[in-house]
């Protein structure tokens, strides 16, 4: 009974989000591989692959990059219409749809906050670019493979593990798929919110991220955007961050779009809508003024922290 | 004589293009077929097994030699009926086939030698085919030119229609140069199968591989031997598993899939000359020594900037990882170097935590959870708090108390807002 009250408890919009992503496990996993099936592809690796084909080695020419382009050709075409939509919306893909980053979320989110490990406040942006360039430049130059700390093939073999693939089996009882699968508990399942691979190893979380950020200061493109005036201070949206995106700065909530993935998970929670998933409105002066002051002034849904100092300066 | 050779040449000719169909068309001038075409012509050798001597007349005439006459490969066979033994082929001897441009006999002379200086040529390949057979399948770890190349098709069935389209444009597109029936008859269709590509693709030459590599038992039973000393030792469980262990690398899975751009096992361990000549990575010239590996990981289409200075690390990335391979298979020598690798070493040091993170989660589900806990999170629940939300800690709020008495921050920032 407890477990139906809490999933009763869940916004509605959780509950879809949810729902679309046991739908894509189904879709890109074993045992029925829908999706990488349509192009004959045993898992998400190969020419499904989205990790390596950027992957930088001294000396490279540009012939050598469309030859990986070449192999990894799918990869390339689902990586760019990931960051053309994330572009645009936000970080459709991580939030809503990727069963690599969402299983360990679903599977967190049934566990009891009391015994995980709480990485949220640690300074992800950092640490996620950081290992970003040593993934893109150093690891390939070491001769360390890319494969070998990947959540996109360790992920996948532990459903074909329980559909019955051998190979499945044998990735999970190898050396480096034990280390994985302990990886996944530390940064997944024993994770608050279950993020934190997607937060600091997950190379497209980071690319992913850069773009997201970069689209964010336009005011057509959807984000996570915050009404500063409106915003009470109570900080249930930051503690309902998955990603540790929202942080109080003087008490007022304020979203690094470098690691938002806009699961809409703050807008649900908050009661006073100071925050939502929207454009800013594009008429930036308000209607109503009269000598000078303004009327029930336009709301300034800020995606990107603006300190209100520097807003009067440009004011 | 000269025209004996012409018609056997234009009968090679023929067989090339019609290969599957073309059984009456070729003659047995040796009249072999007499007796080997009969069905159930079957003896027990003398270590007792049953074999068969029946030949399947349009298989042979459809196959790689079948154009050949049978006393050229089978040279000691003079009289009727034959002994067993003298059915030994050598593949090293000429044949009747000429090369056009230099007239000299075909051989296979040079791929024989190159086979004979690899790691495989040192066993029965000494006997090359025929005498050995029996022993070859039970006890052999070095294959024979047989092992690997059966009498196949000379073309394969998927490449029949596209040969026969281009074998149509034949006249005006070679012809313009390479003028003469002669050349045109003999040797275009024999040129024109070379371009349209070799009949074995990556993944049967994996395959090849693997009916042998792909068995850890057997190759287990491998001993390699020390050029200089002569001493034998047992091979470890990195060449026991080297066909799975392959299996798991970027190169494996490609080709899996049938993405060609993948490395076969050949592509590395044989990429030049006649692409027999498999060495051990301890030999100078083997294309997998440390020194000569960047040269063949920069093989064209592959990874063309691995001879750059910098990659020389690069190179030296494990394809045939261990590590990939369960810890729990029970085939390959129990080897304590498989212990000492660092991922059991990371396992080592984190299986704690997940057993102590999960432990405590299941008791907290079965036991606890009623009473709302105040902290968060075992680890990092504290600097949460302070960071991200900006409440101090508890403990720090009770020596801090009186020392909050200075206007903080953001009332100053509410009032610029009212302003």
């Amino acid at each position: 009974m407890k477990v139906i009250e809490a999933i009763k408890a869940i916004p509605n919009p959780q509950k879809y989000r949810y729902s679309i992503i046991i739908a894509s496990c189904t879709l890109f996993f074993s045992p029925f591989l829908f999706l990488p099936g349509l192009v004959d592809n045993p898992d998400l690796c190969g020419k499904v692959c989205i990790r390596r084909f950027y992957l930088f080695f001294p000396g490279i020419s540009p012939g050598d990059v469309a030859s990986k382009m070449q192999v990894a050709a799918i990869g390339v075409y689902i990586l760019s219409f990931i960051l053309i939509t994330t572009f645009f919306f936000g970080r459709m893909w991580c939030g809503y749809i990727c069963p690599v980053g969402g299983l360990p979320e679903l599977v967190s989110r049934t566990f009891s906050d009391k015994w995980k490990i709480e990485y949220r406040a640690l300074p992800q942006v950092p640490i996620r670019y950081g290992y970003f360039s040593v993934y893109l430049t150093l690891m390939p130059m070491l001769g360390i493979s890319a494969c070998t700390l990947c959540n996109f093939i360790t992920i996948p073999r532990i459903f074909d593990a329980f559909s019955g693939n051998p190979k499945g089996l044998a990735f999970a009882l190898s050396a480096v798929g034990l280390v994985n699968l302990a990886l996944l508990f530390l940064l997944g399942f024993f994770a608050t919110k279950g993020r934190a691979y997607c937060q600091f190893l997950c190379p497209i979380g980071a690319i992913d991220g850069l773009v997201n950020r970069l689209g964010a200061k336009l005011r057509f493109t959807r984000r996570i955007r915050v009404e500063r005036s409106r915003c009470t201070g109570c900080n249930i949206c930051a503690r309902n961050c998955m990603t540790g995106a929202i942080k109080m700065v003087d008490r007022i909530a304020v979203v690094d779009q470098l690691s938002c993935m806009t699961c809409h998970e703050c807008v649900d929670v908050c009661d006073w809508g100071a925050i939502d998933w929207r454009a800013a409105p594009l008429d930036e002066d308000p209607k109503r003024k009269k000598k000078g002051i303004d009327f029930h002034p336009q709301p300034q849904w800020q995606a990107v922290y603006v300190t209100p100092a520097s807003k009067n300066k440009q004011t | 004589m000269a025209l004996i050779r012409f018609l056997l040449m234009a009968m090679v000719i023929i067989g090339c293009i019609q290969a599957v169909f073309a059984a009456q068309r070729h003659p047995d001038p040796d009249g072999c077929f007499s007796c080997h075409s009969l069905e159930g012509l079957d003896y027990i050798d003398k270590e007792g097994v049953l074999r068969s001597a029946s030949i399947n007349k349009q298989h042979y005439y459809s196959a790689l030699h079948g154009s050949v006459p049978c006393k050229d490969c089978h040279r000691k066979i003079r009289d009727y009926p034959h002994k067993v033994e003298n059915g030994e082929v050598d593949c090293g001897e000429s044949c009747h086939v000429e090369e056009p441009s230099e007239g000299e006999p075909y051989t296979h002379k040079a791929v024989v030698k190159e086979y004979k200086n690899s790691v495989h040529g040192h066993g029965w390949s000494k006997g090359l085919t025929g005498g050995n057979r029996l022993k070859e399948e039970k006890k052999a770890t070095d294959p024979s030119c047989r092992f690997c190349h059966s009498n196949d098709l000379y073309i394969s069935e998927a490449e029949l229609p596209k040969f026969k389209e281009s074998f149509d444009h034949l006249d005006s597109e070679c012809g313009s140069c390479h003028q003469g029936e002669v050349w045109l008859g003999q040797f275009g269709g024999h040129i024109l199968r070379r371009f349209i590509g070799s009949r074995w693709n990556k993944n049967d030459h994996n395959q090849m591989c693997n009916n042998c590599h792909a068995d850890p038992i057997r190759m287990a039973k491998v001993e390699l031997e020390d050029k200089e000393t002569g001493d034998k030792e047992k091979v470890g469980p990195r060449f026991i598993l080297a066909s799975d262990s392959y299996a798991t690398t970027l190169h494996g899975r490609l080709l899996e899939t049938n993405v060609m751009q993948g490395a076969s096992c050949i592509d590395c361990h044989a990429p030049k000359g006649l692409r027999h000549g498999v060495l051990r990575d301890e030999e100078k010239e083997a294309s997998t020594h440390a020194k000569n590996l960047a040269e063949t990981c920069a093989q064209s289409d592959c990874h063309g900037y691995a001879t750059h200075p910098l990659n020389h690390r690069f190179v030296k990335t494990d394809v045939h990882d261990i590590d990939m391979i369960p810890i729990s298979n029970q085939i390959a020598p129990r080897d304590q170097s498989r212990l000492e690798s660092g991922w059991i070493k990371a396992l080592i040091a984190l299986l704690p935590i997940i057993i102590i993170l999960g432990g405590g989660s299941l008791l907290w589900w079965l036991f606890g959870g009623k009473k709302k806990s105040v902290t968060f999170a075992v680890f990092g629940g504290d600097a949460f708090q302070e960071k991200m939300i900006g409440r101090k800690p508890k403990r720090k709020i009770k020596k801090k108390v009186r020392q909050e008495t200075k206007p903080t921050p953001d009332k100053k920032e509410g009032e610029n807002n009212e302003k």
